[in-house]
């Protein structure tokens, strides 16, 4: 292939490709979100409810993914533990996007001084690798779901901070942004009402992306016993559980397994398509 | 080139000493007193808090608090460990070399599968490799060390049994065996990564006006393909190796603990579930020490490879 059809042949790929997928992906958390609200009612049976006498089993039409090591329901389990799985990613993407997005503007909007304090202290964040951070943080609060869930903000603050720092300064040099200041207005009006508004669809595709990794992360944390702890369920703690009894039950390990994928890919996908529509549309 | 490493090793330690003051803070954060805390959970007579505010100065102001602290860790005093009573060095040696030995195989295994399926991905673009590539990448990145472990150890080494599970065996060779799927569990989203960089970035270089002349002048395109295009496409490669060993570094933490391996990341593992603060400020510390002196080596290789690193700053475009 020459160099010339190389380029020619790199095309995106079709808008209705990106377009199903994004489908599927939307598909896949509004699914997974009514499953944790109405879990009360769809689980066939009580999360906790400990039946040693059918520990293990296969599935079946009673236990339809079968049972873990205590006898308890998988499919119930997985669908109670949606909640704090899901619900654990959602504080954090708030919270990130509460404190982050102000930090993100005041530093990129502002610039100067305010900037050059704001990122230095968004890098400093960024010398640590995530997980230590999350371990320091645990080993002085004590483990727990709130002690992960503030764990990981503290490092989605700071990334979401840069990327709209990186927006705002765009938005900055447009032309809007000086016919606003002639007018008189003050930093914190175009700020808050121009700026923020129009970095809103970048912001919520990161918010997306962000919830994906955050999921990552608060599994891995209750996988290592940091966060949600036994016996309520987590797709985290539950893919621990069943680890530790894998020799019996290899196939114990899938079902959580694939509830943390099959999410992460889905939020992924949806916000690379909200990021790639966000940026197109600039 | 000296001058070069020098400013980014001193950027190195300022950014270590930043680190270890944060790391030092947390421990004032923490509801309570921070002797309760530093005792771990085990008995607070009176003379046991005397002796640990004497010994961390915890009745003197921040700063000298800080540097008795960290003077203590720097003559390998970790605290007094509930479980490592032992000297420090003879618990961490053994322990850092398996965490070094499954980050390199790792990292080996990523550059080895990655880059050559990048390269292939790229001229070949659009056929069975690169689509199969593309397709699984996409799922792969969303897939953490901790799932894959899992999910590895369910089949290769309970169902089908060619790998052992647990632990590191003995002798070079058995490790080596051993540590075999630990490390595919780690390499496995990186090489995504890494495959992805290699492929966008040989395609750029592919595109280039010296790799036309190449082509022009008649060489084989085995020769374009490794010697032209490969060089300058391997740039973006090293920054972004670089980035992806840090984080095969942190993931280390999680597959060991997985896997039942004796290596840093389980100790952290361990402290924290037996709130062992001592313990986990200095592996923190330990952990973000390697972490910042990869980030070292790979800008010192990436001026070797790219010249015009170097002379940044120098006057020079």
């Amino acid at each position: 292939m020459s160099a010339e059809q190389a380029v020619v042949a790199d095309r995106p790929p079709t808008t209705r490709r990106i377009r199903m997928s994004a489908l599927f992906g939307i598909i896949v958390i509004v699914f997974s979100i009514m499953v944790a609200v109405f879990a009360s009612i769809l689980a066939p049976y009580d999360p906790n409810a400990v039946d040693l006498s059918s520990s293990m089993s296969g599935p079946s039409a009673a236990h339809l993914l079968g049972t873990d090591g205590a006898g308890r329901d998988i499919l119930s389990r997985l669908m109670f533990g949606a909640r704090l799985s899901l619900l654990g990613p959602l504080m954090v993407v708030l919270a990130a996007a509460v404190i982050g997005v102000p930090l993100g503007i005041a530093a990129g909007y502002t610039g100067g001084w305010l900037d050059g304090v704001l990122s230095r202290s968004f890098d400093l964040v960024f010398a640590f690798p995530a997980l230590l951070l999350a371990a320091v943080i645990v080993a002085t609060f004590g483990p727990g779901f709130i002690t992960i869930v503030v764990a990981v903000t503290v490092i989605y603050i700071p990334l979401m901070a840069r990327v709209v720092r990186a927006g705002a300064i765009v938005e900055r040099g447009k032309p809007y942004v000086d016919a606003l200041q002639v007018q008189g207005f003050g930093a914190n009006r175009i700020a808050g009402r121009h700026i923020a508004p129009n970095l809103a669809p970048l912001i919520i595709g990161q918010t997306a992306l962000y919830f994906g990794y955050a999921l990552l992360d608060l599994a891995g944390l209750s996988f290592l016993g940091f966060g949600v702890q036994p016996p309520t369920p987590d797709w985290g703690s539950m893919l621990w559980y069943a680890n530790q009894a894998v020799y019996v039950s290899p196939t114990g390990v899938l079902w959580p397994a694939l509830a943390i994928v099959i999410s992460v890919v889905a939020f992924n996908i949806v916000g690379d398509w909200l990021v790639s529509r966000a940026s197109a549309s600039r | 080139m000296l001058g070069y490493v020098g400013r980014r090793a001193a950027s190195m330690l300022v950014v270590l000493f930043a680190a270890s003051i944060i790391v030092f803070l947390f421990l004032h954060l923490a509801p309570g007193d921070p002797a309760t805390i530093l005792l771990a959970g085990r008995p607070t007579t009176e003379e046991a808090l005397t002796a640990v505010r004497a010994k961390y100065a915890l009745d003197q102001p921040l700063p000298v608090q800080y540097l008795t602290w960290i003077g203590n860790v720097l003559q390998g005093d970790l605290g007094e460990s509930i479980k490592g009573r032992d000297e420090v060095l003879n618990v961490l040696r053994p322990r850092l070399v398996t965490t070094l030995a499954l980050t390199a195989y790792a990292a080996v295994l990523m550059l080895l599968i990655g880059i050559p399926l990048g390269i292939v991905s790229a001229v070949r673009r659009g056929g069975a490799v690169d689509a199969t590539a593309s397709f699984g990448a996409l799922i792969v990145a969303s897939i953490p060390p901790y799932v894959s472990g899992v999910v590895l150890i369910a089949i290769f080494a309970v169902a089908l049994g060619w790998f052992p599970a647990l632990g590191l065996g003995s002798g070079v060779a058995d490790t080596f065996y051993h540590l075999t799927l630990p490390a595919i569990a780690l390499a496995l989203s990186a090489i995504a990564m890494v495959s992805r960089v290699t492929r966008v970035s040989m395609i750029g270089a592919l595109a280039t006006e010296y790799v036309e002349t190449a082509r022009i002048r008649g060489f084989s395109s085995r020769r374009i393909v490794l010697k032209h295009a490969l060089r300058s496409a391997l740039i973006p490669v090293v920054t972004v190796s670089g980035v992806v060993v840090g984080y095969l570094l942190s993931g280390a933490i999680l597959v060991e603990y997985t896997f039942g391996l004796n290596g840093i990341g389980s100790l952290l593992v361990s402290s924290v579930q037996g709130l062992d603060y001592a313990v986990v400020q200095a592996i923190a510390l330990i952990i973000t020490a390697e972490f910042l002196v990869i980030s070292l080596v790979v800008d010192i290789l990436y001026a070797v490879i790219d010249p015009r690193v170097r002379f940044a700053g120098v006057g020079r475009p």
